[in-house]
């Protein structure tokens, strides 16, 4: 069985890179006794897999993790043993248990929604007039160069910040300050990922209603 | 003011590792800071980065016990690495506290762990970050106090001016009473005058000393030995099972539980193993107890039993397999540093590989007979390759072997020694395995106070040096790796190691010319130490290379480890004969002295482990 856990990241927490983050679920799952599965091998580590890693400094409400369980739970024990066990500053919003055939989210999840906070929102507002939004940078020793406009799905005000939902996961991905970069933005911004999708049949779905 | 929240979001692409500042780690304890509720908040610090300092068990179980009673609290503070450190400046904040983001001038009492000499500039750095002046005589009545504990408290004199007091040993019970000074005392100079009749508390500017014409110290007055302090009974010490969790990968990030303290094997080399005498081990209830709470609260994936030397603890025998029989279907691995050179810890090894596979290193510190001999290690070259050859029969393709460079009376024999000790353990290992490979490492040996080689002069860089080449070209061929250290960084742990008062102009010198980090390859500049020393007119050779005398007054004779400098001689004596001493569990008493000078008992919970 797969169990998919949503969780979020605070100002705290945003400061705990991707690496760091498996051995924080992993403790966390061992204090809420969880009977996590293991890899074969010289070192066994746990079986579980992020959504989609997130840059360090971020915040957000939509983090998601796959972790194949031993035994079977109720989602619902899952969730408050290890509601309890996870530091304040990893908010728990759900547990689904999902068939072992599900797409892994790492794989199915195609879009991410942000939101930016600066004093620059009116430019990142504009990337809606713009035919193109050129992104540079080196690569081993070479300068590429990338419209993201393509891959960006919208741009909108919101009450906290500008939001923009773009392309992610492993086909393609828009890095936030990839964003910022190609506007040339260097005004200190906070960052907060509302949430990750998968695109399917013209719909956003988050990883917990994959069937 | 600017917390370190706000500094690592405004440069966020500048801190390298934020992880080392965000203080809100699991179990991180966070107090209100009500003046009606808090009687005392002092810091905790680390002179060297998160990673280390976290690694560091002595600093949790300080902060367990300041802050499970309400109205203490103790923060931590580390040394913040160079790019922190340059937008602290660039924004003009001093050093924080990691938890609330206090400035540490604040604070009642800041208190440092005194690990490895080489930390020495980094706690005057850190001091100086936090805007106090370095000079204990320059900090104000305002000021907190500055205090300092750990093994290189035991020579404390190169930084006596720098600090307002050292604690002597075992710190858990000294450290409590402080915390009670501070809440019924307010000013500064009463505050001292208490600690100053706490058992193992040594103010250094309660002591003068005098020189002789030949820098020699002719008298340190008043005559009082400042004797060191002891927990009798470790079932009874004050334990965290809550330590903090962090969430950086540290050096050592797991469940610590000390199985014992002090080591009666008497190498002679060894500091730890003269000034924590005698052995006290814990009942292997507690120390189940300990390990079983210690998990629930903070989830880890691996525990550590700790000592000098725990292959010794009299219940391992037992205590191993039952732990395993818990550990291995959660996955949970066990660590046991420090092995023997016997087939029980191969066995031991073989146990504990069911989770985790790990490596293998023995110490037999000195490649011939007569130098393990002279060094009091009790390990025979057959114990080694009988080890070696129960390691790789048992499937194991890589064995690591330390030893020491540079020891008493040492000569290129003994050197090559080394050589074919390794060659001949890779010769087993080929037995088995065409992978079978060894790695040798060396260190420099730097001769350290309350131990029998506290007389000798240590070799000079040049012949230790030349002696890592002897052996570097002695040692090459398939399966053969060899590490070595840097004589110039052992070199100046051998000044401080033995040093005295005179130094602390030195340490100020260098520090305010950018000795930083000098423990860390890349931030040594042994250029601005050589200056500092020139400048002095003060010959380093003077403490590290210059042979001392048996009635030499030396800087560290007014501590009082409780073992006699009588006993430290004769065994100094011995050394020279070739002959060793036994271990006192074995053989009865040896008379060291510390048993009835600090009225404490070898406890032992089973029986010795052969
Ligand atoms: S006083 Fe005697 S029994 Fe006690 S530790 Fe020293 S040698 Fe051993």
């Amino acid at each position: 069985m797969i169990t998919c856990v949503k969780f979020g990241k605070d100002s705290s927490a945003a400061f705990v890179s991707h690496l760091d983050l498996i051995r924080v679920f992993e403790r966390a799952m061992r204090r809420a006794s969880l009977p996590l599965s293991f890899t074969q091998g010289f070192s066994p580590r746990p079986k579980m897999v992020f959504a989609h890693a997130l840059g360090v400094g971020i915040t957000s409400s939509g983090e998601y993790l796959d972790v194949t369980l031993e035994k079977e739970l109720p989602s619902e024990v899952i969730f408050q043993r290890l509601k309890e066990a996870l530091p304040e500053h990893f908010p728990l919003y759900d547990v689904v248990n999902l068939p072992d055939s599900v797409t892994p989210a790492m794989a199915a999840i195609t879009h991410a929604s942000y939101v930016f906070q600066n004093q620059e929102e009116e430019r990142l507002l504009e990337i809606n007039f713009l035919d193109s939004l050129i992104y540079t940078r080196t690569k081993k020793g070479k300068v590429v160069a990338e419209d993201l406009k393509p891959h960006i799905s919208l741009i909108e005000k919101t009450a906290s910040g500008v939001r923009i939902i773009a392309r992610a996961g492993s086909q393609k991905n828009v890095r936030p300050s990839a964003i910022l970069s190609a506007l040339e933005i260097s005004a200190q911004t906070r960052i907060h990922r509302e949430d990750i999708y998968i695109e399917k049949e013209g719909c956003f779905i988050t990883p917990l209603m994959r069937s | 003011m600017l917390t370190y929240q706000d500094l690592c979001e405004r440069y966020l692409d500048k801190i390298e590792k934020p992880g080392r500042y965000i203080g809100a780690e699991l179990n991180s304890v966070h107090k209100e800071n009500d003046l009606e509720k808090l009687s005392a908040r002092v810091c905790l610090a680390f002179p060297d980065v998160y990673e280390v300092g976290m690694s560091h068990f002595g600093l949790k179980i300080l902060y367990h016990i300041a802050n499970k009673k309400p109205e203490y609290w103790a923060e931590r503070v580390f040394a913040p690495w160079p790019d922190m450190e340059k937008v602290m400046k660039e924004e003009q904040v001093p050093l924080l506290t990691l938890e609330s983001s206090t400035p540490l001038k604040a604070m009642d009492l800041i208190g440092f762990t005194l690990q490895y000499e080489l930390s020495y500039t980094n706690i005057l750095h850190m001091l100086r970050l936090a805007d106090l002046d370095v000079w204990r005589k320059n900090r104000k009545d305002s000021d907190p106090l500055v205090i300092a504990g750990g093994p290189c408290a035991f020579n404390p004199e190169p930084l006596a001016d720098f600090f307002d007091a050292f604690v002597i040993g075992d710190g858990e019970e000294v450290f409590a009473e402080i915390l009670d000074i501070l809440k019924k005392e307010k000013s500064k100079a009463k505050r001292l005058e208490l600690f100053s009749k706490l058992p193992g508390v040594y103010l250094p500017d309660q002591y003068t000393v005098l020189y002789n014409e030949d820098d020699t110290i002719k008298a340190i007055s008043p005559q009082k030995r400042v004797k060191k302090a002891v927990v009798k009974d470790l079932d009874l010490a004050d334990y965290p099972t809550d330590p903090v969790v962090p969430y950086i990968q540290t050096v050592h990030d797991r469940v610590n539980v000390e199985v014992f303290r002090g080591c009666l094997r008497g190498c002679r080399f060894c500091q730890a193993g003269m000034i924590y005498r005698p052995t006290r081990e814990r009942s292997t209830e507690k120390v189940k107890k300990l390990i079983f709470s210690t998990l629930a609260t903070t989830g880890y994936e691996e525990v550590s039993l700790t000592s000098l030397s725990t292959a010794d603890y009299s219940e391992l025998k037992c205590l191993v397999p039952d732990l395993m029989d818990i550990f291995e279907p959660e996955r949970i691995s066990l660590s046991l540093p420090s092995l023997r050179i016997d087939s029980f810890s191969v066995d031991l090894a073989k146990e504990i590989e069911k989770v985790k596979k790990t490596g293998l290193t023995f110490a037999p510190e000195a490649g011939s007979q007569r130098l393990r001999d002279l060094i009091n290690k009790n390990v025979t070259e057959k114990d080694l390759l009988d080890t070696a050859e129960a390691a790789f029969a048992n499937g194991w393709t890589h064995i690591k072997l330390y030893f020491m460079i540079g020891l008493p009376t040492e000569t290129d024999e003994d050197i090559l020694a080394i050589a074919a000790l390794g060659k001949k353990v890779r010769e087993i290992g080929r037995r088995y395995t065409k992978k079978g490979m060894v790695t040798v490492s060396t260190s420099s040996f730097v001769p350290k106070s309350h131990t029998p080689f506290q007389w000798f002069d240590q070799e000079t860089r040049d012949e230790l040096r030349r002696k890592q080449f002897l052996l570097k070209d002695n040692l090459r061929g398939p399966g053969l790796q060899f590490n070595w250290s840097d004589p110039e960084a052992s070199y100046l742990e051998a000044v401080f190691a033995r040093g005295d008062r005179r130094l602390s102009a030195v340490i100020a010198y260098a520090e305010e010319r950018g000795a930083f980090f000098d423990s860390w390859h890349e931030f040594f500049k042994p250029e601005i130490w050589e200056e500092g020393f020139k400048v002095f007119d003060i010959d380093p050779d003077f403490y590290a290379t210059r042979a001392k005398a048996k009635e030499e007054v030396l800087p560290w004779d007014l501590i009082d480890s409780g073992v006699n400098k009588h006993f430290l001689w004769s065994e100094w004596q011995k050394a020279l004969q070739g002959e060793i001493t036994q271990d006192c569990r074995d053989v009865g008493c040896t008379g060291c002295g510390v048993c009835r000078d600090l009225d404490v008992d070898i406890v032992l919970r089973g029986e010795i482990n052969k």
